[in-house]
């Protein structure tokens, strides 16, 4: 390999990749035929979603996003599971992906169209943070809980993508690259940290001793709608891979490798106080009143009292991921092992070991293992159904183990795709 | 593939991509107990006791202090003018015929001294060299027994106003009739040294009788015919007198006065363990005195109690030296203060009637040194002699009824009681008084109308005392206040608390404060609340 072919294979190299579906037809859990000779209009919808947590449970956990009433019972019960830091997670994508092959050759350029909507929460939350979260101050009137290392974080944004991809290789190792450029656009992002703070109740209620040192970025603090815009930002998504047929297969994507500038009604502060609150004061009339909203955003706002409304740029949540297997007796299974790291997230990786049967050509059944940042083991199966020539449906999750468990550790989600190709 | 199947693999299609467009923010809600300060006032006993009244000593302990003026001595009471200056009668009876005079003609004129009757009031040996009337008119009557019209021209030529101006006025009297006039001599001054200035309580007048020059030609006077002038002083108030003003002795009562003092303190009942009494004399007036108390009794008419002043210097007499003028007539005087200590008196016990009026009988001796050589006694009306109390209470107190009012900001309006599922507000009261409160808690709208009555007559005892009677240590009374409907609906309603203490000393004992003494009132939240994001 030339000079130039490896100056372009660096640049491809920093520029292509995916998750699931970099190229068309890709699925990490088999691996098909790569070429681009069979298809010349490929379309895709897909959605998934990957909820966890270590120590809040499934009951809790979808009583919260059902924006249910949470019980007495409900809150002792995840109260008593608390055992340190909390993580708790989700990411969840769905997307529509257009791939055009007027050439429908081995080796021709083929490009690509879509969109895509991800939310990712990331949040580690104090043990006693929690309880006064669930509880109140009251029953912990008396005792000084301290709150260290919280962090939350979720974000939505949107994504305009468009790119270019191309296989070759000569004989039967093949080489594929693709790379997307997005334009990004914010709708939510709210940030809080708490750290090395304390809250203390006089046992009486005649005092709070308060110690907060604590960050928040926010935009668009009232929620962000699917057309909103509150921010702008590009990123690239970047895919390679190398297959030899019914022998290997080993692939390297990276997704969200950009930025957002929030721009929509920013809230970026800071505070680092330590004050006893014993009351308004009839001497300090000034700005001081009872407050009369308890709502998520007025807190924020009542607690950070000098918020700087600049905008402000964050990175978007990237994903790497790393995807490799060996293909067994003439291609009927493929064994393989699934890595996922996301740097910018305080759990930060989920690692997945799996096996995938070949059943027949229209049926693939895949058990999986997987591992992440929630130190727990999670069993799930995937299946790959093609339905006919043209459509293939694809379904799993990796939660099988504790999705359908109510008091079982969060683990829920799973994905489904439906791809037509013509 | 058919259309049908097409149809609904796109739907499917449609569905997996919408389904993670979803991006409503969770709102799940919960119940949390919450307790919490909400508003805080607080009181040092200093706000509440009034400075006028309370004074900071240096170890903190807080005196009550009285210092008001007791009585003052009239002007009237000391020197006065006869009433009646001169009454003068002409007959023409030693004419030995008629005579026939001309309009115009002068019947008679005379410029002579006349003395004030001083002996006709009960002051003796007064001695005026100088006044000032402050107001007051001369009288004149003339009375004409004669053929002819007259002319009357009269005068005081001892009474200048503005140094110019001298008394004198013209009227005209008809035959056979008498006339009475009436003028304004406020702002006169009178020489009363007469007409060589070197005797006493003597005024030089001016008296001409002439026939009416209106008269239609002459006219004739017989031997019967006569003429007559009375000249008073009518309701006259020297606003300065200088000579000398005897030695008298003037009885004041049995009268009384009003004393507003604990009218202005708004306490029900007052008392001391100990006490530091002056009475203070400032005497403006330019002459000795003697001054005997012989009884002063505080009376509260309300409450029907009353005491009698006792204690050694009742019944004796107190010297108090002349004031001294500085420059003749000038106004400026510079008084003689005199203190005597009544510290030994009950006076403490008729602080403790709390008065409303004071009664008393006393004698005012005026010139005991007997000295009437120099005529430099001077009175000033405004400038008369004060009679002050000075009473400094230390030690122990006993405050009874003592009321204290405030409001605090209550921003009530938009708090989300529907969240609010119960509990109660918490009136935590820190007293650090030496006092027991009762308190009364009330919502109040932006108009300061009562909307609900949150506590009444509500028991907070005072601190614990140590040896001394001080506080030793604040006790904290809490009084909660469920939320019931009504205080549902005035929690929103309303914008102030409006708080009232009723102060009374603890166990009726004299305690003592100290600047630092304090109570804090709070109101705290104590409720269950229904989270929702």
């Amino acid at each position: 390999m030339g000079k130039t072919k490896v100056g372009i294979w660096m640049i491809l190299m920093i520029w292509a990749g995916n998750v699931l579906a970099q190229m068309p037809g890709y699925t990490p859990y088999f691996p098909t035929s790569q070429n681009n000779a069979g298809w010349k209009y490929n379309l895709r919808a897909f959605y998934s979603d990957d909820a966890n947590s270590n120590h809040f449970t499934n009951d809790f956990f979808a009583a919260v996003n059902s924006s249910e009433l949470l019980t007495d019972e409900m809150k002792d019960d995840q109260i008593n599971n608390l055992n340190g830091q909390t993580l708790t997670g989700r990411i969840r994508q769905s997307g529509l992906d257009a791939w055009f092959n007027s050439k429908q050759k081995p080796g021709s350029m083929f490009y690509y169209f879509g969109v895509d909507f991800q939310n990712v929460l990331d949040s580690q939350l104090d043990s006693d943070l929690i309880r006064i979260l669930l509880k109140g101050n009251k029953p912990y009137a008396g005792q000084t809980l301290y709150i260290n290392n919280s962090e939350y974080l979720n974000q939505y944004f949107n994504r305009i993508k468009g790119g270019v991809g191309f296989y070759f290789g000569s004989g039967e190792v093949v080489h594929a690259v693709s790379a997307k450029l997005a334009l990004s656009i914010g709708q939510n992002y709210d940030q809080v940290g708490v750290s090395g703070s304390s809250f203390y109740t006089h046992p009486e209620g005649d005092y709070l001793d308060l110690s907060l040192h604590a960050e928040t970025q926010a935009a668009d603090t009232s929620w962000g709608k699917l057309t909103d815009i509150n921010g702008l930002g590009v990123s690239t998504d970047l895919y390679y891979s190398i297959q030899k047929e019914k022998d290997f297969y080993a692939g390297i994507c990276i997704q969200n490798l950009g930025f957002i500038s929030w721009s929509g009604n920013p809230f970026v502060a800071s505070m680092d106080s330590t004050f006893r609150f014993s009351g308004i004061s009839n001497d300090t009339t000034g700005n001081q009143d009872i407050p009369t909203n308890y709502s998520y955003d007025n807190l924020r706002r009542l607690i950070f009292d000098n918020p700087d409304d600049s905008p402000f740029t964050e990175s978007l949540p990237m994903i790497l991921n790393l995807s490799a297997g060996k293909f067994f007796s003439e291609g009927k299974f493929y064994a393989g092992l699934n890595a996922y790291y996301y740097p910018s997230l305080i759990s930060n990786y989920r690692l997945e070991v799996f096996g995938t049967w070949n059943l027949k050509d229209q049926i693939r059944i895949t058990p999986i293992v997987a591992f992440s940042s929630y130190s727990k083991i999670n069993y799930g199966l995937a299946a790959d159904w093609h339905i006919s020539e043209h459509i293939i449906l694809r379904a799993g999750s990796t939660y099988l183990n504790s999705y359908f468990s109510k008091t079982a550790i969060v683990g829920r989600g799973g994905f489904v795709s439906l791809q037509f190709f013509f | 593939m058919n259309y049908f199947r097409s149809g609904i693999l796109l739907l499917a299609a449609l569905v997996i991509f919408l389904s993670g467009c979803q991006k409503d923010r969770p709102s799940p809600s919960w119940e949390v107990d919450l307790l919490t300060p909400l508003v805080s006032d607080t009181i040092h006993v200093t706000d509440i006791l009034d400075s006028t009244f309370f004074d900071v000593n240096a170890d903190q302990t807080i005196s009550f202090v009285f210092d008001d003026e007791l009585y003052k001595l009239n002007v009237d009471s000391l020197v006065k003018l006869p009433d009646t200056l001169f009454s003068w009668g002409f007959g023409l009876e030693a004419l030995p015929n008629p005579i026939t005079l001309q309009p115009g003609d002068t019947i008679i004129k005379e410029v002579f001294d006349w003395p004030l009757d001083i002996a006709s009031y009960d002051i003796k040996g007064i001695k005026l060299v100088a006044a000032l009337i402050r107001s007051g008119a001369v009288v004149f009557e003339a009375f004409d027994q004669s053929e002819s019209d007259l002319e009357v021209v009269f005068g005081i030529n001892s009474a200048v106003r503005n140094e110019t101006d001298t008394f004198l006025v013209k009227e005209s009297v008809p035959t056979f009739e008498s006339i009475s006039k009436s003028y304004d001599v406020s702002y006169y001054r009178l020489d009363l040294t007469g007409t060589d200035g070197d005797t006493i309580n003597m005024l030089n007048y001016y008296l001409a009788l002439i026939v009416h020059p209106d008269e239609p030609g002459p006219v004739t006077l017989f031997p019967t015919d006569s003429f007559a002038v009375n000249i008073y002083f009518e309701e006259i108030i020297l606003d300065y007198a200088r000579g000398y003003f005897g030695q008298n002795t003037f009885h004041f009562g049995p009268e009384s006065q009003p004393i507003d003092f604990f009218n202005d303190l708004q306490i029900g009942g007052l008392s001391f363990e100990q006490a530091q009494v002056f009475l203070r004399f400032e005497n403006y007036y330019g002459l000795e005195a003697n001054i005997n108390i012989q009884e002063l009794t505080a009376i509260n008419n309300s409450t029907g109690n009353q005491k009698t002043l006792e204690g050694l210097l009742v019944g004796e007499d107190m010297f108090v030296p002349r004031g001294v003028e500085n420059g003749l007539e000038s106004g400026n005087v510079t008084p003689a203060i005199t203190n005597f200590d009544f510290s030994d008196s009950n006076f403490p016990e008729l602080i403790a009637v709390m008065p409303d009026e004071i009664a008393y009988t006393m004698t005012f001796e005026t010139n005991v040194l007997a000295d009437s050589t120099h005529y430099n006694n001077f009175l000033y009306y405004d400038f008369p002699v004060q009679v002050y109390l000075q009473a400094r209470m230390f030690g122990g107190i006993r405050i009874d009824s003592l009321l204290e009012s405030s409001r605090m900001a209550w921003n009530g309006e938009g708090i989300q009681l529907n969240n609010v599922k119960d509990g109660n507000l918490v009136l935590a009261l820190n007293n650090g008084f030496p006092f027991n409160l009762d308190v009364n808690l009330y919502f109040q709208d932006e108009n300061f109308n009562n909307i609900d009555t949150l506590l009444y007559k509500a028991f907070a005892p005072g601190a614990l005392l140590d040896a001394d009677n001080g506080v030793a240590e604040a006790v904290i009374t809490r009084f909660p206040i469920p939320l019931d409907d009504q205080l549902r609906e005035s929690i929103p309603a309303a914008s102030y608390i409006y708080y009232e203490l009723t102060v009374n000393s603890v166990l009726n004992e004299h305690v003592v404060i100290h600047s630092t003494d304090f109570v804090e009132l709070k109101v705290i939240g104590d409720f269950t609340y229904l989270f929702e994001n």
